[in-house]
Order: structure tokens, then sequence, then C-alpha cells
């Protein structure tokens, strides 16, 4: 029988994420994924804003 | 001695620098734990459940649609709710994603993103929602600290009088309150950058030619950018004078004080506030505080030269 464990949401970590793990009928993994969950889009705003902004709004990207 | 309130702390899309304000009380963290008891916080601990609280504290902003499902389950479970920082006030920094389509960012990211090798978005992951969302566009909110993160002043004030229930004992400046520069007249002529030399610390730095924004950002930080020779980018977001009045603009306030204070004309420094306005607008951007201002054109004036005369 194949079943599939799921931890949602990973704690104690910084962010959002999720695990899920796929057990197979040998009782052997067939798959593990890590999922994060949380997106901002930082790659496309920061595009156009001044350059003295840099160190202050990156440094929100995680953990001000 | 009285049982204590249940507080429980869950993120919406941020960063964590608020849960490290908390940590920031240092050994004021346990006065105020004399009278709080953590049930649920992310990064702490292991409770996955949104459990009974007096008590919820939201940080991070709604940008998916888990953040929504989020938000829903912590007001259901809790009796009070604070919207933790400026993210869940007005938006936080990614609210400048306002200047972009989802589709934008999306393709930004996990398409053209030149540092990865990925061309397609993923789907096993939430939906992200049209745009970036103060908490209060989805729940009732109690209580709102912002700050980008609030300072542990403010913290402790804000969690202690709703414990006491009591009026919270804070101010309503701006950021120039508690900075030590001083305004003064002077015979600068010309908008410089940040890094464009270097500038008097004991100075405004408007009174040096240089863009501002303390006198229209609401303090929740205790002005420490300006001591280390940072100009203010309104992380906090804006003053309450903003907030109040709708005609009154961010834009049109600073460039009347730069250009009494300097040899500047006021219409060259909105000009140069408009050519920044993704920069200086950023945090709040997501806010209505903002959007609804008759004034307030950012889609106009991100707009690639040559389109500018084009209506919004």
């Amino acid at each position: 029988m194949t079943r599939r464990i799921t931890i949602d949401p990973v704690t104690r970590i910084e962010g959002h994420a999720r695990v899920e793990i796929d057990i197979d009928a040998a009782g052997g993994v067939s798959s593990s994924v890590f999922k994060v969950i949380d997106f901002r889009g930082f790659e496309t705003f920061l595009r156009g804003m001044q350059v003295e902004m840099m160190p202050t709004v990156t440094s929100r990207i995680c953990g001000t | 001695m009285a049982a204590k309130a249940r507080v429980s702390i869950e993120w919406l899309s941020g960063c964590s620098g608020c849960e490290l304000g908390i940590v920031d009380l240092h050994e004021k963290l346990l006065e105020v734990l004399d009278e709080i008891e953590l049930v649920r916080v992310p990064i702490l601990m292991d409770t996955k459940e949104y459990v009974k609280a007096d008590i919820g504290i939201l940080t991070g902003s709604i940008r998916t649609d888990h953040d929504v499902h989020a938000a829903k389950a912590m007001r259901e479970a809790c009796s009070k709710i604070i919207a933790f920082g400026t993210c869940p006030v007005f938006g936080g920094p990614h609210s400048s994603a306002y200047a972009h389509t989802t589709e934008e960012l999306l393709e930004g990211s996990f398409v053209r993103n030149p540092s990865t090798r990925t061309s397609t978005v993923p789907d096993q992951v939430p939906r992200l929602l049209e745009g970036n969302l103060p908490l209060d566009s989805v729940i009732e909110v109690d209580v709102y600290i912002p700050g980008c993160p609030p300072h542990a002043a403010y913290i402790f004030e804000g969690l202690l009088s709703l414990v006491r229930q009591r009026e919270p004992k804070i101010g309503r400046h701006n950021v120039c309150y508690n900075c030590t520069r001083v305004m003064v007249r002077t015979e600068v002529a010309a908008i410089r950058r940040a890094y464009d030399g270097t500038f008097d610390p004991a100075t405004c730095f408007l009174s040096q030619g240089c863009l501002c924004f303390g006198s229209v950002t609401l303090d929740r930080c205790m002005a420490p950018c300006m001591q280390a020779g940072v100009p203010c980018f309104s992380c906090g977001g804006p003053s309450e004078a903003i907030i109040l009045e709708p005609q009154k603009d961010v834009r049109s306030e600073v460039a009347m004080r730069m250009a009494h204070l300097t040899k500047i004309p006021a219409e060259n420094i909105v000009a140069e506030i408009e050519r920044q306005a993704k920069t200086h607008f950023a945090y709040a951007m997501a806010s209505p505080v903002f959007r609804q201002k008759p004034t307030f054109l950012l889609k106009k004036w991100t707009r690639p030269e040559g389109q500018k005369g084009a209506s919004p």
C-alpha cells in the first residue's frame, strides 16, 4: 500500500513551507518534495527603484 | 494571579522581521511574558493548528489564497487581532508589485530570471492574488501597529495596553519627531542623491537637497536611519496627516518643505519624486490610503519615457 506523509506547515523555520513524502508499497520513499509556498516577486518589482533603496528593501526579503 | 492572555502568531506574506522585532524587546520580553502566554508561534513552536487565543498577531500581507485562508482562520480563533508591521497595515515593500501584473511577477522570477534555468511557473503552490493587499481588506482588524518592524517600545506598549485593556500611550508624530537633525535654510540649488557626496550629520537631509520622507511618515521606528546617515524611505507607512486627509499628498508635502528650506523650485522636487515614485511609495502602495488619493498616479509616473502623455 502506498501512502503520503505531509508536513504542513513546516515550523521553526523562517517562511512558509510544506513537505510531501510518498511511501511505496515496499515501505521505501518513492518521492520527497519540499515546497516553498510564498512568493512576493522581488526580482521584478525592484526594477526601476532607486539604487540607494536597495540595502533597505532587499533586507526585507528575509528578516529585516 | 490573573490568567495570562493567550497570544497566537501567524505570518502571511512577509519576511519574519516582525517576529524578530518582538525579540528586540530583550529583557522587556520577560515582563511581557509575565502577562501573556505564547500558544502559537510558527518560527518558534510546532503548533500547526489555529488554536483559540485572546490575542492574534498577524504579520505579512495578503498575497496568496493561503494568506486569505490563514487570516480568516486566525480571526475565527482569536478575540482580538493585531495587524503587526507595515505589511498587514499598508502592504509592505512588496506593495510595489502594484506597478506590475501578477503574470509579470511570476515570469520575472521563474521564466525570465537570468540566474535560474527554469522555464515553468510552479503550480503546486497557493495561487497568487491579482494584487498585494493589506490585512483589513480580508478580515476585521482591532489594533494596527505599523513599522518595518515596529520599534520594541511600540510593541511593548501596544501589547500591554491590549492585555491590560487600556488606551495605548502611543504618540502620533511623524519620523522627524525623533530625528536629531536640524532644519536650516540653505542656498542649495539642486537635488542631490544620497550617494552624491557627503552630508552634514547634524543638518536635515531636506536642507541639504536630499529627498527624505520622515516628515510624511508615521514614527513607529524612533528614527534610526537618519542617525545612520540614511534618509527616510517611509517604511513605516504614511503619517496620520496623510492618512486622514485624502487631498494631502506625499510629494507636494515634501516638496513644499524642501523648497522652503532650499533654493530648489518645488516643481522640480515634485517631478523628481514622481520619477522615483516606485521607491518612495513602495511600502504603502497596496493601501487604499494611497490608491484612493486623486493625486496618486503611480502607473503613469512609472510608464516608460515617451508614453507619459497618455492617460493613466
